[in-house]
């Protein structure tokens, strides 16, 4: 046993440190081709071919050590790739971009749930013998109607996650392979599902963790040579404050020569603009519970032989300590991309001079100027031409870049060379196509009931893995049809799935851990009243936002008719013509709606703030009205066969 | 209301037989308020005042946005190490005790 432990820290370490060095070596073969003089387009498939490669490598890995057990620091290095995730790796820096101050919500948010995990969920857990949430709602809420919920939240959200991860995916390959986004995102959805084949429904959680080196180097690299360079202070963290202040005197300067427009500017270190105080702490509180839940969901949180508070809690430190260290590099990559762009305002730059990662991101529809996708110089010329107000000079309003595609276009912005986006796209796309198999994974367990122990992988048939493999590609493909109409951005439906997982099931996790009292009964009803509430909430506001927005008023007492340019976007959808304009109207109403909608001030992100009361009041009513019936079963000794219970 | 339920039965062979690595066996975890309430104010309180906290500067930092961008998850994982050390200890004199 003792020999097994140390041949596997052996290969972990071999591993970890191997594939960080086998990409960037995979990276700089093929910046060398460039120089000589290979086509692009092929330098950019084969960054797409490494991220794959990488992403298969960790599959089979997980596969080959499926069961087994990795350290605290390499349990914590996989914690921390599973908590961002690849969506929030790729959205985080765009979101602090665009919505400045407040997009740092989501940052606070995923560092805050771990350290949830580390305080209250992963000692308690370890100690009860669970190694997953729905291993240990069977042990503690017995009934098949309790394991159906759970698993009914549990494939919502998952899926949501699947999305925005199969987003990011789509972008990346986007922008790669030179694929249209849909295209881009069908490929990712079959790349996806074959990791997920290649692993299987247990692989080793720990693996995970093999990515985060890579990811740390491809982030940080870039950073630590702008930050050398521009400022003589390799730190990055400490060298980004001077850009700060760049970036706040340019914004003043383009204010004063009327370059900004001050209604659609958002200030980078002015808090509460993008978003109201509420809504920020709404965002914190959804992501904090949600990610404290996502490694429970996911499974493999700690040693299931090792029923230890101590352990886990060193594990769940270690993620938390990753992830602080990761966290805190995005608000870096974002304030340089800004000064970058705003440099580029601020010098007056001609249209005919602008860079080309402009047209490139401009031809994948991810970058507009003058409110038309910036696909090469005339096209620019003559939209900017067209605008009413046009001054011949570029204001930093008119050019919009998507947030999603701010971290990949943030070395070339910075003018790196790119090498620099190579890394960043084969560690992103690796990290994106892997932690993919995690939500994937977990719904297909929840849906054949496996999550409580019914298809452990050695006794897995091959029957069995047809239909577990069947079932992914379901959920895949439902995953990659909704990805491919890009439903929102990517940090919004990653922070819709985190919701989901906080409403859904932080109550009753934290019930089962904390609170005898709480019964199945309970815990049943504060998983479908959190969950109620959420979809109510996000369907509403999205699917539904006229008709949500004239409802509001008789909850929250504001609404549809105090606003006048609501009444007469209505008016103008009624009165239109059926066709063209018609669509166009509707659409036009259909966003201020969207943009209106909210019970209280609490926009969609922030539904936290409603279902999380909501489950918790469910909960507890319920409970204290049903008697405890599982007084009992939390008397039986569990065995450490239990214990492996959805591990 | 009594908090605590999930744990098994600590008189438990196997739980001694599982525990025995650390060769003692384990309280119930308890629940860390003080960390909470520390975690809480920094992820939630702190946020609210960035504005005031900009019109400092620290080491060249508008202090308000230093402390949403880097301060705040800094502090949350100092408050996840002084819990976890604190809690590791107790738990280690708990098990002498018994």
């Amino acid at each position: 046993m003792v020999r097994d432990v140390l041949a596997l820290r052996r290969v972990t370490r071999i591993a970890f440190a191997g594939l960080a060095l086998a990409a960037v070596l995979g990276v700089a073969g093929l910046v060398f081709l460039a120089q000589l003089g290979i086509p692009a387009t092929l330098i950019d498939g084969g960054y797409w071919t490494l991220g794959v490669l990488v992403a298969a490598f960790i599959a089979v890995g997980a596969h080959r050590y499926r069961g087994t057990v990795g350290s605290a620091v390499v349990s914590g290095l996989a914690g921390a790739t599973t908590v961002v995730s690849g969506a929030f790796v790729l959205a985080l820096t765009g979101a602090i971009f665009s919505w400045g101050h407040d997009g740092l919500a989501f940052a606070i948010g995923l560092g805050a749930g771990c350290l949830l995990l580390q305080l209250v969920i992963a000692p308690r857990m370890a100690q009860a013998g669970a190694t997953s949430l729905a291993g240990l709602f069977a042990m503690r809420f017995p009934g098949r109607l309790a394991g159906m919920t759970c698993a009914g939240v549990v494939v919502l959200a998952m899926l949501t996650l699947l999305v925005a991860e199969l987003m990011a995916a789509g972008l990346i390959g986007a922008r790669v392979l030179g694929l249209s986004y849909a295209s881009a995102t069908a490929v990712a959805a079959v790349v996806v599902l074959a990791c997920f084949a290649l692993r299987g429904f247990h692989g080793a959680a720990w693996a995970n963790g093999a990515l985060f080196p890579l990811l740390l180097i491809a982030l940080a690299v870039p950073l630590v040579i702008l930050s050398a360079i521009w400022y003589g202070v390799p730190l990055p963290q400490i060298a980004y404050a001077n850009a700060l202040w760049q970036v706040q005197g340019l914004e003043e300067m383009l204010l004063e020569q009327d370059l900004a427009d001050p209604a659609f500017m958002r200030p980078m270190l002015t808090p509460f603009v993008a978003l109201t105080p509420v809504n920020f702490l709404g965002i914190v509180l959804g992501l904090a519970a949600g990610a404290a839940v996502v490694p429970t969901v996911l499974g493999g949180l700690s040693p299931p032989l090792e029923r230890s508070a101590r352990s886990a809690r060193s594990a769940a430190l270690w993620t938390l300590g990753f992830v602080v260290l990761l966290l805190t590099l995005f608000p870096v990559a974002a304030a340089y991309a800004k000064l970058s762009l705003a440099t580029l305002v601020a010098d007056r730059t001609p249209i005919a001079e602008l860079p080309g990662w402009v047209f490139t991101y401009g031809r994948l529809g991810l970058l507009q100027i003058c409110e038309r996708a910036a696909t090469d110089v005339e096209s620019v010329i003559a939209a900017c031409a067209a605008l009413p107000d046009g001054t011949g000079a570029l204001a930093l309003h008119d050019i919009a870049i998507d947030p999603d595609a701010v971290l990949l276009a943030m070395p070339e912005m910075t003018g790196l060379s790119g090498g620099a986006f190579g890394l960043l796209a084969v560690a992103v796309l690796a990290v994106v196509l892997t932690t993919a198999s995690g939500p994937l994974g977990a719904a297909v367990r929840a849906l054949t009931g496996d999550g409580r122990g019914a298809m452990l992988e050695a006794a897995a048939s091959r029957r069995q893995y047809a239909l577990g493999l069947a079932l992914g590609a379901l959920l895949v493909g439902v995953a990659a049809a909704v990805a491919s109409r890009h439903p929102a951005g990517v940090i919004e439906v990653g922070a819709w799935a985190l919701t989901l997982t906080a409403a859904g099931l932080f109550p009753a996790l934290f019930a089962a851990l904390w609170w005898r009292r709480a019964t199945a009964a309970g815990a049943i009803a504060g998983m479908l009243a959190g969950l109620a509430v959420v979809l109510v909430y996000l369907v509403g506001t999205q699917q539904f936002p006229v008709q949500f927005y004239e409802a509001q008023e008789a909850i929250s007492g504001s609404g549809a008719s105090g606003d006048e340019y609501f009444v007469e976007l209505k008016e103008a959808w009624l009165e239109a013509a059926p066709g063209e304009m018609k669509d166009i109207a509707r659409a036009a109403l259909d966003a201020h709606a969207r943009s209106a909608s909210s019970l209280w001030g609490i926009g969609n992100l922030a539904a936290a703030l409603l279902a999380l009361p909501a489950g918790i009041f469910a909960l507890v009513t319920v409970s204290l009205l049903t008697r405890a019936r599982s007084v009992s079963a939390e008397a039986e000794p569990i065995s450490p066969q239990r214990a492996n219970l959805g591990a | 209301m009594r908090w605590g339920c999930a744990v098994p039965d600590q008189s438990s062979p196997e739980r001694d037989a599982v525990d025995g690595a650390h060769g003692a066996r384990e309280r119930p975890a308890r629940l860390p308020v003080v960390a909470l309430v520390a975690g809480a104010i920094l992820a939630f309180a702190v946020p609210r005042f960035v504005q005031p906290l900009n019109l400092v500067d620290v080491l060249a930092f508008p202090f308000g946005y230093y402390m949403a961008a880097q301060g705040i998850l800094i502090g949350l994982l100092i408050v996840g190490i002084i819990s976890a050390r604190w809690h590791n200890r107790r738990e280690g004199r708990d098990a002498k005790v018994s």
